[in-house]
């Protein structure tokens, strides 16, 4: 049956108990799809490992706020079918995907991981992306949890899920696309859906592991999907690897009548040899390795920078420019906008939102309407900068954040207030949303608390197959990405 | 400070605890610092804003 998890507060883990979880076997997408084709798996097998996962994971890690158990075998077993009878959907048919709940979908409410959210959003339709992903075949495992509207933090006192680390589960699995983050880490799906406003899939990926690609803006339709920031919001995908998620963007991407700001631009990604001979990569430093990093850091950067190097590419040193304008820009952007959708709602239901989410969003009232105008000024300043450096270089890259995820303590301050203080000081992300160019992360290694750490890609708009080039070669090299948590490892032993 | 951000949150209709003002109020200066930084941007006196990004879809290289 599915659940929706509206609850009273849920008593906190025990962590004494063993957890486990099980993961669809092969691991990524790219090899799912390529073994259904090959009659070594099914959807039906594929389907049913990912719900073991999430059986035995979910009420530890909280990936979900809504299964579709049934829907999905239903789903499954019809995929099987049509391609025993050679009906091709394309990449995804057959694979287990998860859709974060800021996406609405026939099969259940969207909730947003709110109590305000009128539960009649949307019922029974589906989110233009979702439509796709349907179209194209995909299983739907569930709705996966988020931030209160992609914003804020979490609380225990929070009638929903708190979205723990698959690494280790008193640390955060990031946000706001947490289920997806935690899904594919161990294994509840093999890709999902997710958003980014301020690093919302980058985020998560970094944290739990995996990869995830924050599109061009405008790259992909919103239309169905609740929103934070109607500027900086964007839709993409994670994934075990840079490939996976290209086969997701490929079904995700193209024009959209009912949305103005989706962009006539399909998706496309060729294959690739590895060979990276004749690419200019720039590397960012400067405000990406504060005091205080993690130890970590330096190294594993380093390194990849060393992989890319030996993969043929030219790199060179670059500077971010308008770094603190523009984050600042995004933050005044963001929080008007935000406010401007819920204000009448925070007014009425104050006490309804989180503390985390209204935390945040309070701040537009600080923003004057010069201010906002400004901030979007700012962004066009810093994205006609930023073009010139791609005149330079194709890629930049730079850390993620500046070490693995925060435990779940430091999420509040000391007066027990949702503090996204901790973030800020943490992660690199929000620049990238002030302007619209394309952003990959993909793991790059481990802090020595065995947390993950993420490397940045970012292209031109619209580059989004240079990215996965340098990522998927990347990921034949190192292999980070198939790094999977110590709780499947136990099981899949 | 807290007299000011009590004026903005009830201009905005926005009901925050005694708590959460006075978390509001110890973050503001840093915030009203870095925002009115952005009035300072020189390159911005003749630009006119951009309310919703517009990117041109050429693109070269693979993929493309």
């Amino acid at each position: 049956m599915p659940t929706l998890f509206t609850g009273p507060v849920r008593p906190g883990p025990d962590w004494s108990r063993a957890i486990s979880t099980t993961s669809p076997h092969p691991y990524t997408l790219t090899d799912a799809a390529a073994a259904l084709r090959a009659g070594t798996v099914t959807s039906t097998g594929l389907l049913e490992a990912a719900i073991a996962a999430a059986d035995r994971g979910d009420p530890v890690y909280g990936a979900y706020l809504r299964r579709f158990d049934e829907a999905a075998r239903e789903s499954a077993a019809r995929a099987d079918a049509e391609l025993a009878a050679g009906q091709d959907r394309g990449p995804l048919h057959g694979i287990p995907v998860g859709v974060k709940d800021v996406f609405a979908a026939a099969g259940g409410p969207t909730t947003a991981q709110s109590r305000v959210l009128d539960r009649a959003w949307w019922a029974g339709r589906d989110a233009t992306v979702v439509t796709r992903l349907v179209a194209a075949g995909a299983v739907l495992t569930g709705k996966t949890t988020t931030m209160e509207f992609g914003c804020g933090l979490p609380e225990e006192r929070d009638p929903f899920p708190l979205p723990r680390n698959p690494w280790r589960p008193d640390h955060w699995a990031g946000g706001s696309s947490s289920g997806t983050g935690i899904g594919v880490a161990t294994g509840m799906f093999l890709a999902g859906l997710g958003s980014d406003t301020a690093g919302s899939i980058r985020m998560p990926a970094a944290f739990c592991g995996v990869s995830g690609l924050m599109p061009t803006y405008g790259r992909v339709p919103g239309t169905g999907c609740v929103p934070l920031a109607y500027s900086v919001d964007r839709i993409g995908p994670l994934a075990r690897s840079a490939r996976d998620c290209a086969a997701v963007l490929g079904v995700l991407a193209g024009p959209d009548p009912v949305d103005p700001e989706c962009a006539s631009a399909p998706f496309h990604c060729p294959d690739f040899d590895g060979d990276l001979t004749g690419l200019r990569i720039g590397v960012v430093r400067e405000g990406h390795f504060p005091d205080g990093r993690d130890p970590a850091l330096d190294g594993a950067f380093s390194a990849a920078l060393t992989v890319l190097s030996g993969l043929g590419a030219a790199v060179r040193e670059v500077v971010l420019p308008y770094r603190a304008e523009l984050t600042t820009a995004v933050v005044a952007v963001i929080t008007s906008e935000a406010l401007a959708h819920h204000r009448g709602g925070l007014s009425r239901r104050w006490h309804e939102y989180g503390r985390g989410f209204r935390g945040e969003v309070a701040n537009g009232a600080f923003v004057s309407g010069a201010d906002y105008v400004q901030a979007q000024r700012v962004r066009r300043i810093a994205q006609a900068a930023v073009d010139r450096i791609f005149g330079e270089v194709d890629v930049i890259v730079c850390p993620t954040a500046s070490g693995g995820a925060p435990h779940v303590d430091e999420l509040a301050g000391p007066d027990g207030v949702p503090d996204s203080g901790v973030l800020f000081r943490l992660l690199t992300t929000p620049y990238w949303n002030g302007v619209a160019n394309p952003v990959l992360a993909v793991p790059m290694g481990f802090t020595a608390d065995g947390l993950p750490l993420s490397l940045q890609l970012a292209g031109r708009p619209y580059a989004e197959a240079e990215l996965v080039r340098v990522g998927e070669a990347y990921q034949r090299v190192t292999g980070w990405h198939l790094r999977t948590p110590p709780v499947v490892a136990e099981v899949a032993a | 400070m807290t007299a000011e951000i009590r004026v903005l949150l009830a201009a905005a209709a926005l009901p925050a605890t005694e708590a959460e003002i006075a978390t509001l109020a110890a973050r503001y200066p840093a915030f009203r610092a870095a925002v009115d930084a952005l009035h300072e941007v020189p390159a911005a006196r003749d630009l006119p804003p951009v309310l919703g990004l517009r990117v041109r879809t050429e693109v070269s290289g693979p993929g493309a």
